[in-house]
């Protein structure tokens, strides 16, 4: 396949932001789109940046793209320079060497799917023959052989995707940004054609730096995400470590779904980051990070998610395990799950089953939560 | 070492310029032009006026200007009152109601266009002239055949009452666009929610829709009034033939009777200025343009409200309209071209297409102001959507920088009446430094100011529904800007700038309200020689000509919509 590899000798596509800062000037003052970004993203990885509307991801991303003009900072593309504030320097976005994929597609409605995936080589000044015989490939990769001569208009939200990736990939530079790129699809076709971009990934090795609000999308495709929260970064590390060792209450919250009680610390039984705090449901014994600042006394939030409860009857025990009893107020069936509202010592919890069966309401069940999955943050 | 930070510093201080080198130097350069083009004219007289008070003498000012203002009161207010009501009234019904007609909602913005201003009027005048009108004529036999017999009328188009009744005539397609394109963007919800709370569809009307259009309806009804004051094909026809006197056509004469009256005219098209200006703002100022909450963004097919048994007589009103409006004048037209000369007998062996070869190959008069108007057509709206496509594609391009200068610069002729560009031309250009009086060059200068805001309009509709992530992935694909602009933004917007050629061609070529005040026997077109011909009786002439223009008119309109409709279907396929 003649896109499949990159030219050998090459210098490693990557991408460094280091120190990069925008603010927009509103009507009143600045306001602060990115502060102080820093990420890396390594040859072959696709990077995830995963946060709410107006987070700063989509502003980063088009600052990598040359797109938009950062105030302060440094990016540095495949060993080269093309922006830095510093040096004043600001390449602009055709030399940069990218491939992107947009969240309108913006395939251009005048040309031919065949044009729309040739136009980035044709600007590369490639002769005609080597223009048609990539192209052609890059239409076979994507499957599309068959609508080379179709308007985007003609195709299907699927089928418009795909010319968008295909040109994306097309002059196999090696760093592909994407902005939010499935969503606009509906939910079946979203999930082939985040397959088959996984299947493509581990064809192709591109680099790639990926915007989404779509936790699911984020876990699925990234080989890191980087938690963007108002400007900042918040965490960045593999899907399970964000998923499982959240470090703020804000990625907790905004990576899948929490159980949130409040207590005070009472100890700190090793210097691991243990921690016994006392909650309405009864003492807690999770884990802090970082331990820092905190003292026995201080008021916590204790975070957990519905998935990493066990539900068990009454009285099978658990040694490690913290235990608290509570009665179903009401259970929902939500298909490949039971969902289970559940009240426990004054606070209502959240609760996940995989197990077939529905608890009927009033149940009176024990609830299991290993230490390791209780994260505790501070109570701002 | 130390080039390369000097460099990068310049570069980092004018950002503008390193992303944009010659095309942003190119569209400044066409900005100032089109901003001398608009404003010099203008200036010129308004310095020459005040510098110049001896030409403001007072005295000038005759007694029959009074009686004139009160007539232009009259005619003004009274058919823009009509209008509002007959083109709401037609909105609602093809917005709202199971009268609605396709062909309604397709022509009647489409009207202006397709009728040439005085084609249209001379048509009319044709049909219902006191003695000679066909209408009248034919009416008369019926009248004969039962016993009354009279050697004019019934209809007497030459009446206070015609001139305001034809004056709405030509007002009803500014307010229906308006009123439609408003009730169109309503939510048909709100209505479909008085519905249910059980309120009758009168009742939904007036508490609901009229309330929610409130600021469209003032918006519309002051359109009408300055398109009216404006308006000068119907009142020079109807006007004179009635012998009412309305502004536009009394600064005309001003400056046609020798010696012409230069200063009253001035006086006079100062006040027209004010007025209009005043009205525009009152515009701005009570129907702020999307400030009702109420109108979204698009609106979905609705559930027409049933009229039973109106529903007859709301489409026959309509189709009378159309009737009367566009197809019995050009009937009318094409009937009396074909013959010797005008009169409502019928005589079938005598019609032949003498006058057509009198105005195309026999008389120079006619047959050079038919070149000068097409030649003029067309080199205007070739340089105003050169221009016009230049500036808004560059400034969409640019997202958004420079817009609001741009904006101004090509909008703002649109708020002189033509009289006021007509006027300050011929005293800008009649005199050094730029002597244009006389030839075709003043005629182009004033015909460009008059096309700027066409073109503009028509530029920034083709551009602005191209997103904004096709010039960016065009630059990230490795083009250019200009390469961009070459090959992504120019394409795209082609059929809309070709539309916008087409509407700019048209109203210009059938121009007559500035071209009556530039045009003379060294500079003929066919709004002068038309409104020559009709003074000097030669109606079967002026009646040629009349059908070749808007024959001309229909066809380049069919291809605009031909163009323009096939860009939508590219779009929606």
């Amino acid at each position: 396949m003649p896109i499949a590899s990159a030219a050998p000798g090459q210098t490693s596509p990557s991408v460094r932001i280091s120190g990069l800062s925008k603010a927009y000037r509103a009507r009143r003052g600045e306001v602060p789109a990115l502060a102080n970004v820093s990420l890396e993203i390594a040859d072959g990885e696709i990077l995830v940046l995963l946060g709410p509307s107006g987070c700063g991801k989509t502003t980063l991303l088009r600052c990598v793209a040359g797109l938009e003009r950062p105030d302060a900072g440094e990016i540095k593309i495949g060993g080269s320079v093309v922006f830095s504030s510093v040096r004043g320097i600001s390449v602009p976005p055709e030399r940069r060497n990218l491939g992107m994929v947009f969240q309108s597609y913006a395939l251009w409605p005048h040309m031919t799917v065949f044009d729309n995936i040739a136009y980035p080589l044709r600007n590369l000044k490639m002769a005609a023959a080597e223009v048609g015989e990539r192209t052609r490939a890059v239409l076979g990769v994507v499957g599309l052989d068959a609508l080379a001569r179709a308007y985007p208009g003609q195709l299907s939200g699927g089928q418009q995707q795909r010319v968008a990736l295909a040109r994306a990939i097309v002059s196999n530079e090696g760093v592909i940004l994407f902005d939010e790129p499935l969503s606009n699809l509906d939910a079946k076709v979203r999930e082939r054609i985040r397959l088959e971009l996984l299947a493509l990934h581990k064809d192709i090795r591109f680099s790639a730096l990926y915007v989404t609000h779509d936790q699911t999308e984020a876990a699925a495709l990234g080989d890191r995400i980087a938690v963007m929260n108002a400007g900042e970064v918040a965490q960045v590390g593999t899907p399970a470590e964000v998923y499982h060792r959240p470090e703020t209450r804000y990625v907790a919250d905004f990576v899948g779904s929490t159980n949130e009680l409040a207590g005070t610390i009472i100890e700190f039984p090793d210097n691991e980051g243990s921690c016994r705090v006392e909650t309405a449901v009864g003492r807690i014994h999770g884990r802090m990070t970082p331990v820092a600042d905190a003292h026995p006394g201080d008021a916590v939030t204790v975070i957990f998610r519905p998935e990493h409860c066990r539900i068990g009857e009454a009285g099978v025990g658990d040694a490690r395990a913290n235990r608290f009893v509570g009665h179903v107020e009401r259970s929902i069936f939500l298909g490949s799950y039971v969902e289970y509202l559940v009240r426990a010592g004054g606070a209502q919890l959240v609760l996940r089953s995989m197990d077939g069966d529905l608890l009927p309401e009033g149940t009176e069940l024990s609830v299991y939560l290993a230490p390791e999955r209780a994260r505790v943050f501070p109570r701002v | 070492m130390a080039a390369a930070t000097g460099e990068a510093v310049s570069r980092r201080q004018s950002p503008a310029w390193t992303r944009l080198p010659s095309m942003g130097l190119v569209v400044g350069v066409v900005t100032v032009l089109l901003a001398l083009l608009v404003l010099y004219p203008l200036v010129t007289t308004l310095v020459r006026v005040l510098l110049d008070p001896e030409q403001l003498r007072l005295a000038e000012i005759d007694s029959a200007v009074p009686g004139m203002l009160a007539n232009t009161a009259i005619v003004v207010l009274f058919s823009a009152a009509l209008a509002l009501l007959v083109g709401s009234v037609f909105a609602w019904l093809n917005e709202r109601t199971d009268a609605s007609l396709r062909a309604v909602g397709e022509m009647l913005p489409l009207a202006p266009l397709l009728t040439p201003p005085l084609a249209g009027v001379i048509g009319l005048v044709v049909l219902f002239e006191p003695r000679a009108g066909l209408v009248n004529g034919w009416l008369r036999a019926l009248l004969g055949a039962v016993g009354i017999s009279t050697s004019s009328g019934p209809i007497n188009l030459y009446t206070l009452p015609g001139l305001v009744a034809v004056t709405a005539l030509y007002l009803v397609p500014y307010v229906y666009l308006v009123v439609s394109t408003s009730l169109r963007k309503l939510d048909p919800s709100l209505e479909e929610a008085s519905r249910l709370n059980r309120a009758g569809p009168l009742r939904t009307l007036v508490c609901v829709t009229l309330p929610a259009i409130k600021p469209s309806l003032i918006a519309a009804g002051l359109l009408a009034v300055i398109s009216a004051l404006g308006l000068f094909s119907v009142p020079v026809v109807i006007g004179t033939g009635a012998r009412v006197e309305v502004l536009s056509v009394y600064i005309f004469r001003l400056l046609e009777n020798f010696p012409p009256k230069t200063g009253s005219a001035l006086i006079l098209a100062a006040l027209l200025l004010v007025l209009v200006q005043a009205l525009l703002f009152a515009q701005r100022w009570l129907a702020p343009a999307g400030r009702h909450a109420a109108v979204g963004g698009r609106g979905f097919r609705t559930n027409p409200v049933l009229l039973g048994r109106l529903r007859p007589w709301a489409r026959g009103m309509m189709v009378l309209y159309l009737l009367v409006t566009a197809i019995l004048p050009l009937a009318g037209l094409v009937f009396v071209s074909l013959q010797p000369f005008w009169t409502p007998a019928v005589q079938w062996d005598r019609l032949s297409l003498n006058n057509y070869k009198t105005v195309l190959i026999d008389t120079r008069a006619t047959s050079q102001a038919l070149l000068n108007s097409l030649g003029l057509g067309a080199a205007t709206a070739t340089i105003v959507m050169l221009a016009a496509g230049l500036l808004m594609l560059y400034v969409h391009q640019a997202r958004g920088r420079g817009r609001r200068f741009v904006d101004v610069v090509t909008s703002l002729p649109a708020t002189f009446p033509h009289t006021i560009i007509g006027v300050s031309v011929l005293v800008a250009f009649s005199r050094p430094p730029l002597p244009l009086y006389g030839t075709v060059g003043i005629l182009l200068v004033a015909y460009l100011i008059m096309g700027l805001p066409y073109a503009a309009r028509a530029a920034s509709a083709a551009t602005d529904d191209i997103g904004l992530e096709l010039v960016e992935a065009s630059r990230v694909f490795r083009a250019s800007e200009r390469r961009t602009f070459v090959r992504i933004l120019l394409p795209i917007a082609l059929p809309g700038l070709a539309a916008g050629w087409i509407i700019v061609f048209v109203t210009t070529a059938g121009e007559l309200t500035a071209s009556v005040l530039l045009s003379s026997t060294g500079n003929p077109v066919l709004g002068r020689v038309m409104i020559d011909l009709w003074a000097y009786g030669s109606y079967p002439q002026v009646t040629a000509l009349a059908v070749i223009i808007t024959a001309l008119n229909g066809v380049f309109v069919a291809i605009m919509l031909r163009v323009a409709r096939r860009t939508l279907s590219r779009a929606v396929a």
